[in-house]
């Protein structure tokens, strides 16, 4: 019995701690019972915890300093506005809408813009890919076209479709359209290349046909790689949108940013930042989550 | 010329008769007729039409269709060479981009009569998976041409089942779904196609796991569902490319037990590659071993181990002498293969 003790205690390892609590576990700050007992923990990345206490510490401390620096006048409103006046213009952007458009219409339009151009680069791209993939003959066609324009910006693209299509919604659409297109076509077709020879051969000697391979067998296969284009064109033409609402626009939230900047309303400004920031990050995370959910066995083939 | 009565205790000690898509006659009547579902004209019908079947399968078995489909199940028992497969006389060489030529193959000739199990064994580089993708259709060969039941391979097809090392399942699929993938493409009805899904999930010993996504599976049971899917189609021939090759010792030797059983109970004609020289004696009636450069057939066998393991315990069978001194044999046959290669380039 007292042997039994005394063994346990001298064990060097903290088998016989306590589970660290839930919070502690949710704040990122301690080590689950596997991690505890490892001895390499540099280099190790399974190792690393989320740390979620420090990020909310960055977070409070960056909505002090606003606080402190405005509260105290170090920093003049037309440079930074205090909460008060963010608020203040809030209330009223919600109430009264922004140049008599209702703010979240500009929201809006800005994601329909974006939702428009992706749905249209991935209809059309995700083919163009698949043909890339599959024919010799589309893929020497296409692939000058394509490698020309992975590197071009979209944004240096702006220009030209002001002069073809001045400043309408069609012009914005198309450029989306275009930007997404690229990304779309590259990833479809890195996705029917990657597919394993094993599993076409498979599929045929189990009596599919042409049409069945691709559609039971190269399509299912390339969906990760699909996927990843789409999130990837989301997050690039949310960037591109901004960016042309800025250059000519009546409504979105890149226009209202451009304009109130005008009208030295810094603190609409912030507010269409804020916004931005958002609903980029919402995108990202809807993105990821429907993933999870339509593609379960991504990176496990 | 053989002649069979429907119901009759067939000879075979294993095989049992079945129709061409798979289903056991006598059992699938036995079905129709004690359902209190089948109305009574039908019962009487049937029962007509199998008294006249069993008189008309007193002619002579290829003349009537009906004993096409009972001949199926039979053929091979009696070694008969018209059906099966035929590697006639193939060569095959790869031409490199920067000139000069890979002599992968060279002659190679044999014939299987079906229902056999053949373990193809050589050291790396002596062509046998590019002699299994040949057979299969994925590789038209240099010369030769192969014959499967008189037909020409020109290109995959379904009556060429394969079972690749690992990673050809659909991972997107869960594990009847991968199963029914054959019978799905092949546009079969899709009650039958479960009905032999879920018979195929239990021979294989899946049974609780149908509805699990593959990815979620062990090697083992992985490579049990392809040999399920490969089933599911009623191939003529399965060709195995080293479908133990990724797992470990000890589930591979469980696989192989369940190899020999399915052989046994379905009566397939098989191709096995691998490059375990224990796994080509336990579980091949035939053996074949292949030197390298050019790919050519050294020797041959025949075996007794396979024959013997659907009733032994393979271990048993692994330990006895005449398996041990023939394994020794194989072994130092490809040992000295191997140095001769070794010894030709350093010289």
């Amino acid at each position: 019995m007292t042997d039994d003790s005394v063994e346990k205690t001298a064990r060097p390892v903290a088998a016989t701690e306590k589970q660290p609590s839930a919070l502690m576990m949710w704040l990122g700050i301690a080590d689950n019972s596997f991690t505890r007992q490892k001895t390499v923990k540099f280099g190790d990345a399974t190792a690393v915890n989320s740390g979620r206490l420090y990020s909310i510490i960055t977070i409070v401390s960056l909505l002090i300093l606003w606080w402190v620096i405005t509260a105290n006048g170090w920093v003049k409103p037309i440079y930074w506005p205090s909460y008060e006046a963010v608020g203040a213009r809030w209330t009223k952007l919600i109430d009264q809408g922004f140049r008599n458009v209702p703010l979240f219409e500009h929201v809006y339009i800005s994601v329909y813009r974006v939702l428009a151009g992706v749905f249209f680069g991935a209809i059309i791209g995700i083919p163009l890919g698949f043909a890339m993939g599959l024919s010799s003959i589309a893929k020497g066609l296409l692939d000058p076209i394509v490698e020309f324009m992975r590197p071009i910006p979209p944004l240096a693209l702006i220009p030209l479709f002001i002069l073809w299509l001045g400043i309408d919604e069609t012009a914005k659409i198309s450029l989306l359209f275009l930007a997404a297109l690229f990304i779309m076509i590259i990833a479809a077709r890195s996705g029917v290349s990657g597919v394993k020879i094993s599993k076409v051969h498979a599929a045929y000697s189990l009596g599919a046909s042409k049409f069945q391979v691709l559609k039971n067998v190269i399509l299912p296969n390339a969906l990760p790689e699909i996927f990843t284009g789409i999130r990837t064109a989301m997050g690039v033409c949310w960037g591109t949108v901004v960016a042309a609402e800025l250059v000519a626009a009546e409504k979105g939230v890149g226009s209202m940013i451009m304009i109130a900047k005008n009208f030295l309303q810094t603190d609409t400004v912030v507010i269409g930042i804020i916004i931005i920031g958002i609903i980029g990050y919402g995108i990202e995370m809807l993105m990821r989550l429907l993933e999870r959910w339509l593609i379960p066995w991504r990176g496990k083939g | 010329m053989r002649f069979f009565r429907l119901g009759e205790e067939r000879p075979s000690v294993r095989r049992f008769p079945t129709t061409p898509d798979g289903a056991n006659t006598d059992k699938l009547w036995g079905q129709i007729a004690n359902s209190p579902e089948t109305p009574m004209h039908n019962k009487v019908v049937g029962a007509l039409i199998l008294a006249s079947a069993d008189v008309l399968l007193f002619i002579p078995a290829p003349m009537t269709c009906l004993s096409v489909a009972i001949q199926k199940g039979e053929n091979g028992m009696d070694g008969a060479d018209t059906n099966g497969l035929l590697v006639d006389d193939i060569s095959m060489v790869f031409k490199l981009p920067g000139g000069g030529s890979v002599h992968a193959l060279k002659n190679v000739t044999m014939n299987l009569a079906s229902g056999e199990l053949l373990s193809v064994l050589g050291p790396s580089g002596c062509g046998k998976t590019t002699l299994l993708n040949i057979i299969a259709g994925f590789l038209a060969p240099t010369e030769g041409a192969v014959f499967l039941n008189n037909q020409q391979v020109k290109g995959p097809a379904a009556a060429r089942g394969m079972v690749f090392q690992q990673g050809a399942l659909f991972e997107w699929l869960n594990v009847r779904k991968n199963i029914s993938f054959g019978p799905r493409m092949m546009g079969k009805p899709r009650k039958e196609t479960n009905e032999k899904v879920e018979h195929l999930l239990n021979i294989v010993g899946l049974g609780d796991f149908g509805d699990k996504p593959v990815y979620q599976l062990s090697g083992g049971m992985q490579q049990r569902v392809a040999l399920a899917r490969c089933l599911a189609n009623d191939p003529d021939v399965i060709l195995m490319d080293e479908p133990l090759g990724a797992l470990d010792a000890l589930t591979r030797e469980k696989m192989q037990g369940l190899v020999l059983k399915l052989w046994k109970e379905t009566g397939k004609t098989i191709v096995l590659i691998t490059h375990s020289v224990e796994e080509a004696l336990f579980l091949g009636e035939r053996l074949i071993v292949m030197a390298p450069r050019p790919g050519r057939i050294h020797r041959e066998y025949r075996l007794p181990f396979a024959e013997r393991g659907l009733t032994d315990s393979p271990r048993e069978i692994k330990a006895s002498p005449d398996f041990i001194e023939k394994r020794e044999e194989i072994l130092s046959m490809i040992w000295e293969m191997e140095e001769e290669i070794m010894g030709g380039t350093a010289t």
